[in-house]
């Protein structure tokens, strides 16, 4: 019991992630290089996801780490986490976009929200059809929830950001992302018979 | 303190730190919830289902090429130069003859630009895997290790180490129990942290020490080399750092969180690395002691004011209970009751 209490009071030294932050505010080039690579392909994912146009995405982006290297000193030197900064950043400017394309287009046209839920790997390779069948229908009824829902669940499980963070981001209360992701592991659980699950269980956790 | 004794799977899948160890696994997180479950085998099926329910979400991929990765990389420093190409001349001229008289260069220095981004794609791109691994040792056994970064590691018996590499060049390990350290100093300065599990890291460039994690006390002593505390402070969580030199010693109190810097013989104290147990001025307590650190085994003496006898030499450490009993009996010239042969049965 007693390690139970310690480990998470366990110390904490200056992390890796503000040590990068720091150097890149100082102006290093391999420092902006290094977050640029780390976290390109995140952000681009997410942007596809938000918007369905990769192109748009790639402009955004560009756009995006252009003003990051050019506002640099006069960014947060707290930043607890660099890929929520940079994703919200991204959001903000994506919708933008889309929301000036939008008066050009048609008054009807909606954002494209896409965040869709597929089978894992080792889902794919059962070759059991009832439980593919199962499969398929667990994610069907994911993929029902509405497309704010799951870009919540999206941001939390593929971008492992807190569920303060997800709040946040999407303006809501941190009770709402909770609730919808509890939603999320009933529709798993509900479609997922333990039977299933037994089947999906690894080796090696 | 989490209710977890009370979770179904549904409860474990919403909770936010074991979503975190399911997603992210690292040293800190492991160790918790193996631990956990060491403590609660009656929850393995919930933990085992809430696995696979965070485990089960996944979402369409997306991805750029390679090239259209570089392609943006270029463009975004291709619009950095011309930004700073203004800044530059303040009153700009045509853009056709602005073009030729700053081309050759700023297509220079974007070139630069381009062959440095891309030396560091090149770079980085190595796959790079989070590596969390861990080690004990059993009551009565000893274990050498060699890191990834080639620093060595002797785990004394009955410990724990986890070591985990998130980021290149991070080394970071979680002791549990005791173990002698030999970090090998990096071109680049990286430092090497021992946690504790408590208020108490380890921070060193490279250098030979001992941290004893055992019980109630944390010991560190200096072979050679220079090394950092980081101390918590239990009051106000002011983080205090403190330097030992060769032939100091640390001790810190669990329970209090009180500490005090002394000298001491940093070869006795590390003698059981090779095997050998250094004894000046050591107590029957002091062999109680070991006994229960090496061998989880627990013994007393009938009359307490044994426990004050003591002797100087040293003896080879036997990695066999009965038999370095033996050998403490001798040289104490004293019997043990070796009363509860049992007491470790629910240890593992």
């Amino acid at each position: 019991m007693k390690a139970v209490q310690t480990a998470i009071t366990a110390s904490h030294t200056v992390s890796p992630q503000e040590e990068l932050w720091n150097s890149f505010r100082q102006g290093s080039r391999d420092a902006f290089a290094r977050i640029y690579q780390e976290q390109v392909d995140n952000l681009y994912h997410y942007g596809v996801h938000l918007c369905g146009d990769g192109e748009l995405v790639r402009d955004c982006l560009q756009e995006l780490f252009h003003d990051l290297w050019q506002s640099r000193e006069h960014l947060a030197a707290q930043l607890l986490n660099i890929r929520y900064y940079l994703l919200s950043s991204l959001r903000r400017r994506l919708l933008r976009t889309l929301e000036r394309d939008r008066r050009f287009r048609a008054e009807t046209t909606e954002i494209p929200f896409d965040f869709e839920l597929i089978p894992s790997r080792e889902h794919a390779i059962i070759q059991d059809e009832k439980v593919q069948e199962q499969v398929k229908q667990l994610h069907a009824a994911l993929n029902a929830l509405p497309r704010r829902q799951r870009e919540a669940i999206y941001l939390r499980f593929f971008h492992e950001l807190s569920y303060q963070e997800v709040a946040d981001m999407m303006s809501m209360k941190v009770d709402s992302v909770y609730n919808i992701i509890s939603k999320a592991i009933s529709v798993l659980k509900k479609t997922l018979p333990p039977a299933v699950l037994l089947l999906l269980l690894q080796p090696g956790k | 303190m989490q209710q977890y004794h009370l979770y179904t799977a549904r409860d474990f899948a919403l909770d936010e730190y074991f979503q975190e160890w399911v997603l992210r696994p690292d040293v800190k997180n492991t160790y918790y919830w193996d631990t956990w479950l060491k403590l609660h085998p009656e929850k393995k099926n919930a933990v085992d289902t809430a696995i696979q329910l965070v485990r089960s979400i996944h979402f369409r991929d997306y991805q750029m090429t390679a090239a259209q990765k570089e392609q943006l990389w270029d463009n975004i420093w291709e619009n950095i130069a011309a930004d700073d190409m203004t800044g530059l001349s303040p009153a700009p001229a045509p853009v056709a003859s602005r073009l030729r008289i700053f081309t050759w260069k700023y297509a220079a220095a974007v070139l630069l630009f381009v062959f440095l981004g891309t030396l560091w794609l090149f770079m980085r791109t190595q796959p790079f895997r989070t590596v969390t691994a861990s080690v004990a040792t059993q009551p009565g056994q000893t274990k050498r290790l060699l890191l990834p970064d080639s620093s060595e590691v002797l785990l004394n018996a009955g410990s724990r180490l986890l070591y985990t590499q998130k980021e290149p060049l991070v080394r970071e390990v979680w002791l549990d129990g005791e173990a002698w350290f030999h970090v090998k100093h990096t071109k680049d300065n990286r430092s090497f942290i021992v946690h504790t599990y408590d208020h108490l890291s380890v921070e060193v460039l490279g250098t030979r020490f001992n941290v004893n994690n055992f019980g109630n006390k944390i010991a560190v002593v200096l072979q050679e080399g220079s090394i950092k505390l980081n101390i918590t402070e239990q009051q106000d969580q002011h983080v205090t750092q403190l330097y030992l030199r060769p032939g100091e010693m640390l001790r810190y109190d669990k329970t209090d969180g009180e500490y005090s810097k002394s000298r001491t013989d940093a070869e006795k104290v590390t003698a059981w690395t090779h095997g050998q147990l250094v004894m000046d001025e050591y107590t029957v307590a002091d062999a109680i002691q070991f006994m229960q650190q090496v061998f989880d085994r627990h013994v007393t003496v009938k009359d307490p004011r044994v426990l004050r006898y003591s002797v100087s030499g040293s003896m080879p450490i036997i990695y066999n209970a009965d038999t370095m009993l033996m050998q403490f009996e001798k040289a104490f010239n004293v019997r043990f009751n070796k009363r509860d042969e049992t007491n470790h049965v629910g240890e593992n």
